[in-house]
């Protein structure tokens, strides 16, 4: 029986939920280093929740424990973005998502570890120190939202948020075996997330399961007053409209990923699309030709948002000027994007680099005309080990099959496929804007749901 | 740390920006770009005066129709 199963019977209560992951927590995340800070208010908070079930006046979260990536707001703890640039800074306020989930009685148990500033795809780039891998012991977890995914994977929470602006929610959910879904852009409001790329983030949920990331997914999804980015729509019941039946459904594979891909990925990934078959859904070959472009698109595109994001820490407020104390990536990521926001270079870098994003954006968008998803690996290569040395341009190589999605502004969902070498290997489905539904069908009906 | 740092960026952008190429089309830009593909209502509406109006009140402006910003002396 599922924490949500057994929270909503009155089996569990929330304040038992919060302790066992608390417990776990104590006896297990010093290996595991998924947190930077716990809430210390968890359990009180809980007792209020269990109050409120007794009362009938519960949310649809009540009682579930989730852990959150240490660049969104929560109030009264440290949003530090694994920086030193930000160690002393609390919060004095709740993103929106924060809101959402606290009215719907979800209990937040701390602030997890990731890659400093978002800034990494490995979640070793961390002042607080590298993320182990709980599902492949010595490996990289993943990221940059390696502490949410790590925390799903280790049983220290029921849901994890975490942002994505090039992969950082998939690529550590395929790393780690769990589920992770980067929303359409503007679903989910941005307000309380501390920018890495602001036309690229978008916040969303990893969970152990799809129905817990569809729960998480409906409670923080939505309009709001207070970010101009997000869409005037009302999401569905992600969580109760799911279902395993893809009859008609139409799943697009693009032989680009093949030239990019580990064969020993591309065999999970195909052994899950005949899975899928099996539900009813039909397998057709489509084109990406542009797809070697995406990678240089994205990260140029990056330097320059990021190098902006950052002129806001510049000692007066935040503690430390982030020059002086960040870490080699995020330095170099700032000096990039000093270069080439210069105005004479920027019709030569960063204009180019968005004149390419409409050609990738177009290329999926015409894919995607033509099916329902696109499905495909989620990384190109196995997770590295901790500690291996790799060049950056070997490491931004990680985000290849994930930042189309990000450029397009399109939903991307990660669910396990299989492993190799008992390393997990996550299966990437990709839809049209909007359509969130149908990538947490086929990962339901992937799962084994009914 | 800071020069080996340098030297590797300016790898980066080199081969990154080789393995861009050329190319010839409209650029994406955020918000607007990202919205007109979701919304259903048709398109946005341009107010034309509105980029006008707000040079017309900054303090410094190019010739080009940018703001000329005062980067802090605190900065590098």
């Amino acid at each position: 029986m599922s924490a949500l199963e057994e929270l909503r019977s009155g089996a569990l209560s929330a304040k038992e939920n919060v302790a066992r992951y608390l417990e776990a927590i104590e006896a297990r995340d010093g290996e595991v280093n998924a947190f930077i800070e716990l809430n210390p208010h968890a359990e009180q908070e809980a007792r209020r929740v269990d109050e409120r079930i007794e009362e009938g006046k519960a949310g649809k979260l009540a009682g579930l424990v989730v852990a959150v990536k240490s660049n969104i707001n929560v109030r009264g703890l440290r949003a530090t973005c694994a920086s030193k640039t930000l160690e002393n800074y609390v919060s004095p306020y709740d993103a929106t998502v924060i809101e959402r989930i606290r009215r719907e009685d979800g209990v937040i148990i701390g602030m997890t570890n990731m890659d400093e500033f978002a800034c990494g795809s490995s979640g070793e780039t961390s002042y607080f120190g590298p993320t182990q891998n709980p599902s492949a012991r010595g490996r990289i977890p993943g990221g940059s939202s390696s502490g949410s995914a790590a925390a799903i994977a280790a049983g220290f929470a029921d849901l994890a948020l975490g942002s994505d602006t090039g992969g950082s929610i998939r690529n550590p959910a395929s790393h780690c075996g769990v589920v992770g879904i980067k929303p359409t852009y503007g679903l989910v409001p941005r307000h309380g997330l501390i920018d890495l790329a602001m036309s690229l983030d978008q916040i969303g949920p990893l969970a152990g399961d799809v129905r817990s990331a569809a729960l998480l997914l409906e409670v923080i999804a939505g309009h709001s007053d207070r970010e101009a980015t997000t869409l005037r729509v009302s999401p569905p019941e992600y969580s109760s409209a799911l279902s395993a039946d893809l009859s008609g459904m139409r799943i697009g594979f693009a032989r680009e990923f093949e030239e990019y891909t580990a064969k020993e990925i591309i065999r999970e990934v195909k052994h899950a699309l005949s899975k899928l078959e099996a539900q009813g859904a039909s397998v057709v070959e489509v084109e990406l030709p542009s797809l070697d472009k995406a990678l240089p698109a994205y990260y140029l595109t990056v330097f320059v948002e990021f190098f902006s994001a950052t002129r806001r820490y510049d000692g007066r407020r935040y503690g430390y000027r982030i020059e002086e104390v960040c870490g080699e990536e995020v330095l170099r990521r700032i000096m990039l994007g000093r270069y080439i926001s210069q105005k004479e270079y920027s019709g030569r870098y960063y204009r180019r680099a968005l004149q390419f994003r409409s050609l990738i954006k177009r290329e999926v968008l015409s894919a995607l005309a033509e099916v329902d998803l696109l499905a495909g690996p989620t990384t190109p290569k196995l997770p590295h080990r901790l500690g291996e040395s790799l060049s950056p341009l070997e490491m931004y190589a990680y985000d290849l099959l994930t930042v189309p999605a990000n450029l397009a502004g399109i939903p991307a969902g990660v669910v396990k496929a299989g492993e190799v070498r008992g390393i997990p290997v996550g299966l990437q489905l990709h839809a049209r804007p909007l359509e969130e539904q149908k990538i947490l069908n086929a990962m339901y009906a992937l799962e084994g749901g009914t | 740390m800071e020069e080996k740092v340098r030297r590797e960026a300016e790898r980066v952008l080199k081969e990154l920006s080789e393995a861009l190429g050329e190319i010839d089309l409209e650029e994406t830009y955020y918000v607007v770009e990202e919205i007109n593909i979701t919304r259903a209502d048709g398109e946005p509406e341009l107010r034309e005066g509105l980029r006008r109006a707000a040079l017309e009140i900054a303090p410094k402006r190019d010739e080009e129709g940018y703001y000329i910003a005062e980067v802090g002396g605190w900065v590098a």
